[in-house]
């Protein structure tokens, strides 16, 4: 093989292919997906994040959660058996994303779905600053730095959104920076659980209410993967020492 | 005497019509400037790489340990090591060696040494500012991406410089026959450019929509991976075997097969990456299909490999290059069989996003591509500098930290997560016990870390040994000339 | 290129090892000749090409059976299959048409023949040739569907107020004789449950509709708005 040109053409080809192939023809199949309508809610589906989400997902994705967390629902595996969603997530549940962070490490659980398993604002914050505390023997690192420690005042009270509120002489609380807040509600944003055609739940429903869909389910079905945490809505409090 | 020839040669290029093949040495001299500075800020960020990813590997098992500095969280550090490790040591090195090759095989100097001098100044900025744009949450979020969007023009313009001086360097050789290194090389320096731009225009610049993103995403990572790096070890592999065993290669025509079958079905394989995600199934199952076809590739190399080095492989025993080239050689043979197959829908299922996954490509970066660029190092720093390396033993030291390191943080990661895999899919397990359990095998990987960047920073202090002794004479002039003008300042000191 | 290529001299014997590097022990004696690598012309192993064509038949074959899909309902390559599926017929399996989907689909076709004609497409009636809407229609929204099938069945005589215009004279022609049970549950199905239409009423089942039929046999008259007023809106 002594033909450069040929050569050329050859290595040209082949790169060729599998960029025709692996991504231009995934864009002109993919790329001009629309929000259909949610057959159990009768919006439109994905919705777009509230603007403190999509700082949430900014801060997400700074931070490199994804890392360890990963954003999909597999078909394969036992995903849904570990309740990390209702359905497998497909194509359409990304529509609105960007970055779309699917990940490729799980060394913490999957969050697809986490706005729909965790629906408690305060128990992710409580999370976030320190993992160990709600989850025992957690391998995450606490976001302590997402956090500010505040003295009270003589008399002051303490805000209702503290997190840990220390009773000694140096009285103090701890409030999460605006990034937390925005972080949580990014978290509570994601939430693969409208129906879609293309990714039949588990159990499939069979009253019928939507006249033109044809994927339905019973209203409120979706509600069942919001399984309340009892973890304490309350700050927790730190003895005097 | 070295200054005679040249000019001798020169001569002879001017005059134009004189056929004189360049002596290596010649070729290896003209090499000297770019390529240090390549290879020693190459070996620098792969130190500095794996520090980082040793410091990410402890806060596995440690997750309190350095958790309040926003700058080293552990998503940050671990995509910084990764890019730290892939553009500042793998592509640097690797484009210093493919550098090297292509002036050895063309017989030509190498030319332009400004423009290599100022890309490579280029490049290393690019890379620092990339490392410090992901540290300080910068990062785009796209794996193998993570620099921010104002680093890769000037990584694609530093390598733009860098790419065009090596094609043409390809293009104006004086050897016209091409041998099987130089398809590898010229492919993978065409392919680089193609891969790189258009990830970084379909995801950074003018976003594709939804999942298309981690679709481009997965090709490219595969590519950086299959079409940039592994050409270039491979090429080297083509290059050193039958260079060192003193034997041609066994067969021209087999490595021609080899080499069509892989470039035209590696680039089909990246989407296994995402099999059982939320990408149409026929795209996946395209990439499984390829996957499975470079069977065929992998059984050329490793036939010719053999039948090349048949009865010769005691060589590697006595010499330094080979060893290294042989190891990487057979990593190359295990990551890629592993790669085909994780690739199955049904170990998928089981080991897709576990540490097996990360595994392979540590092997595959390591164990393949680092240990081929090393052995080429090995070979390349003494000649162009032409001088020996100062201690036979650091350079033992070397190969046998990285090979022990590569080994443990292969074999723990794998067993480590065939566990998590297996934990992950029962799903009366608790998703923490699964995690602890894995913790172990962890802390062996981090061992295996541990050795490697001690053998590394044993190459590299090395390394600047030998610069020191080769800068040596010239500081001496310089020395002397400053003495001189300052009238025996230096001498009334001692 | 030449195998016998030994100019040059020893890369070591430079003359350029300046006193500093003694003492230091070389790693390895550089050799002297060197030649740059080449290659034999042999064949290729000749079971490599049967191999390579097998595994593209494997390959081929594997594409087709995981989501190529090239006879299915989808066209080929479809983009609503994902794993596990393989084909889009088992996507279409596990969406089972429940009952009231069926009602919905056979109700479309029913209604476009027998009421499209005075109702609408749309379902807006045509108020000033006295037909009366049914898009948003307080006869039709009610929790059961009691009235909605009576009218089918007997036919209604004016006045009746339909969304606050009184129709005097609506013309509508008795259907019982004329449509089943299933007929006319679909229909009903179809217009209650239209969100198109804004209409969001449960779906009817056909026995609801035999039971009304058998319960009002003797009732041949046309009804009276009062009439059917008085049957419980739950009904």
């Amino acid at each position: 093989m002594t033909n450069g040109p040929l050569l050329f053409l050859g290595i040209f080809a082949t790169l060729a292919s599998s960029f025709w192939g692996l991504v231009l023809v995934p864009q002109l199949q993919l790329g001009g997906q629309e929000q259909v309508t949610n057959s159990a809610t009768f919006g439109l589906y994905p919705q777009p994040r509230s603007g403190s989400a999509k700082q949430g997902a900014e801060i997400y994705r700074s931070l490199g959660c994804v890392e360890c967390h990963s954003q999909q629902v597999r078909g394969l595996g036992n995903d849904m058996a570990r309740d990390w969603g209702l359905r497998e997530t497909v194509a359409q549940d990304y529509l609105g994303d960007y970055p779309v962070l699917l990940g490729s490490q799980r060394i913490g659980p999957d969050l697809a779905n986490i706005g729909a398993r965790q629906t408690n604002a305060l128990t992710l914050l409580h999370h976030l600053f320190n993992p160990k505390l709600s989850a025992p023997g957690s391998i995450m690192p606490p976001y302590r730095f997402l956090f500010e420690e505040k003295r009270l005042k003589e008399d002051e009270k303490p805000s209702p959104e503290a997190l840990v509120i220390s009773t000694d002489q140096t009285r103090s609380e701890v409030l999460p920076r605006p990034e937390a807040t925005a972080l949580v509600d990014y978290l509570l944003s994601l939430r693969a659980d409208a129906p879609l055609y293309e990714a039949p739940f588990l159990k499939p429903s069979t009253n019928a209410i939507g006249a033109v869909s044809t994927n339905t389910v019973e209203a409120g079905s979706t509600n069942a993967v919001a399984t309340s945490n009892a973890t304490p809505a309350a700050p927790l409090t730190v003895p005097p020492k | 005497m070295i200054a005679s020839a040249s000019s001798e040669c020169s001569a002879a290029v001017t005059a134009g019509a004189v056929e004189r093949r360049l002596a290596p040495s010649e070729i290896d001299v003209s090499c000297r400037g770019p390529l240090l500075l390549l290879f020693v800020s190459g070996l620098s960020w792969l130190v500095l790489g794996l520090l980082l990813a040793l410091i990410s590997s402890i806060k596995l098992h440690a997750p309190a340990f350095l958790a309040d500095v926003p700058w080293l969280t552990f998503g940050r550090l671990r995509p910084a090591a990764m890019n730290a490790i892939l553009y500042g040591f793998a592509s640097q090195t690797a484009i210093g060696v493919s550098l090297w090759m292509m002036c050895r095989l063309g017989r030509t100097r190498l030319l332009f040494h400004t423009p290599l001098f100022l890309a490579t100044a280029l490049w290393n900025s690019g890379v620092l500012l990339g490392l410090l744009g992901i540290l300080s949450g910068g990062s785009t979020g796209f794996e193998w991406l993570e620099m921010p969007r104002f680093v890769s023009p000037i990584l694609f313009l530093a390598y733009a410089l860098i790419g065009s001086c090596a094609l043409v360097t390809f293009y104006v050789r004086a050897e016209r026959s091409i041998y099987v290194s130089q398809w590898y090389l010229v492919a993978a320096l065409f392919w680089f450019p193609w891969i790189y731009s258009a990830a970084n225009m379909l995801l950074v610049f003018f976003p594709v929509r939804g999942v298309v993103q981690s679709i481009v995403n997965a090709w490219f990572t595969n590519n950086f991976l299959g079409l940039w790096l592994a050409p270039i070890g491979l090429g080297s592999i083509y290059y050193f075997i039958p260079k060192l065993s003193g034997r041609p290669l066994y067969s021209a025509q087999l490595a021609a097969f080899g080499f069509w079958t892989l470039a035209l079905f590696t680039n089909w394989t990246g989407l296994t990456k995402l099999v059982g995600g939320p990408v149409p199934a026929w795209i996946t199952s395209a990439s499984i299909a390829a996957n499975f076809l470079l069977v065929i590739p992998l059984l050329c190399a490793a036939i010719n490999w053999h039948l090349t080095l048949r009865g010769l492989y005691w060589k590697a025993k006595s010499d330094a290059t080979l060893r290294y080239i042989v190891f990487g050689a057979a990593s190359y043979l295990a990551a890629s069989v592993i790669s085909i197959l994780l690739g199955f829908r049904e170990i998928s299922g089981v080991t897709h996003l576990t540490f097996v996954e990360a595994a392979q490509v540590q092997l595959a970066l390591f164990g393949f591509i680092a240990m081929a660029l090393f052995g080429s190092l090995l070979y390349i720093i003494p000649r162009i500098t032409q001088r020996e390396w100062p201690s036979a033993r650091t350079a033992r030291l070397h190969f046998r930290c990285s090979v022990a390191g590569i080994i443990l943080i292969f074999l723990s990661l794998a067993a480590g997560g065939i566990l998590q895999g297996f934990g992950i899919n029962n799903p009366s397990a608790p998703f923490l016990d699964v995690m602890k359990s894995t913790i172990p095998f962890i802390g062996i990987s981090t061992l295996g870390q541990l050795l490697l960047v001690a053998g590394q920073m044993a190459l590299l202090w090395d390394f600047v040994v030998l610069l020191r002794e080769y800068a040596a004479p010239l500081r001496k002039t310089t020395l002397g000339w400053v003495m001189n003008s300052e009238i025996g300042k230096g001498e009334a000191r001692s | 290129m030449s195998k016998k290529n030994k100019k040059g001299p020893p890369a070591g014997s430079t003359g350029r090892n300046l006193p500093g590097a003694k003492g230091m022990a070389p790693v390895a004696v550089l050799p002297a000749p060197e030649t740059e690598p080449v290659a034999e012309r042999r064949p290729i192993p000749v079971l490599l090409i049967p191999l390579l064509v097998l595994l593209v038949y494997v390959g081929d074959m594997y594409l087709m059976d995981h989501g190529a899909d090239v006879m299915g309902k989808a066209g080929p390559f479809p983009r609503q299959v994902f794993d596990p599926f393989r084909s889009y017929q088992e996507v279409m399996d596990r969406n089972p048409e429940s009952e009231g989907d069926k009602l919905l689909k056979m109700g479309r076709a029913r209604f476009e023949l027998y009421c499209g004609p005075c109702h609408q497409s749309s379902g807006a009636g045509n108020p000033g040739t006295g037909i009366p809407p049914l898009a948003g229609s307080e006869w039709v929204k009610t929790s059961g569907a009691g009235r909605a099938i009576r009218i089918v069945l007997n036919s209604v005589k004016g006045p009746i107020q339909v969304l606050g215009t009184t129709f005097d004279n609506p013309a509508m022609p008795p259907w019982g004789p004329q449509l089943t049970d299933e007929d006319i549950a679909a229909i009903l199905s179809y217009v209650r449950a239209n969100n198109n239409w804004g209409n969001k009423a449960a779906i009817v089942k056909p026995g609801t509709v035999k039971q009304i039929r058998d319960a009002n046999a003797s009732h041949s008259e046309q009804w009276t708005a009062d009439e059917l007023l008085k049957v419980p809106e739950t009904e």
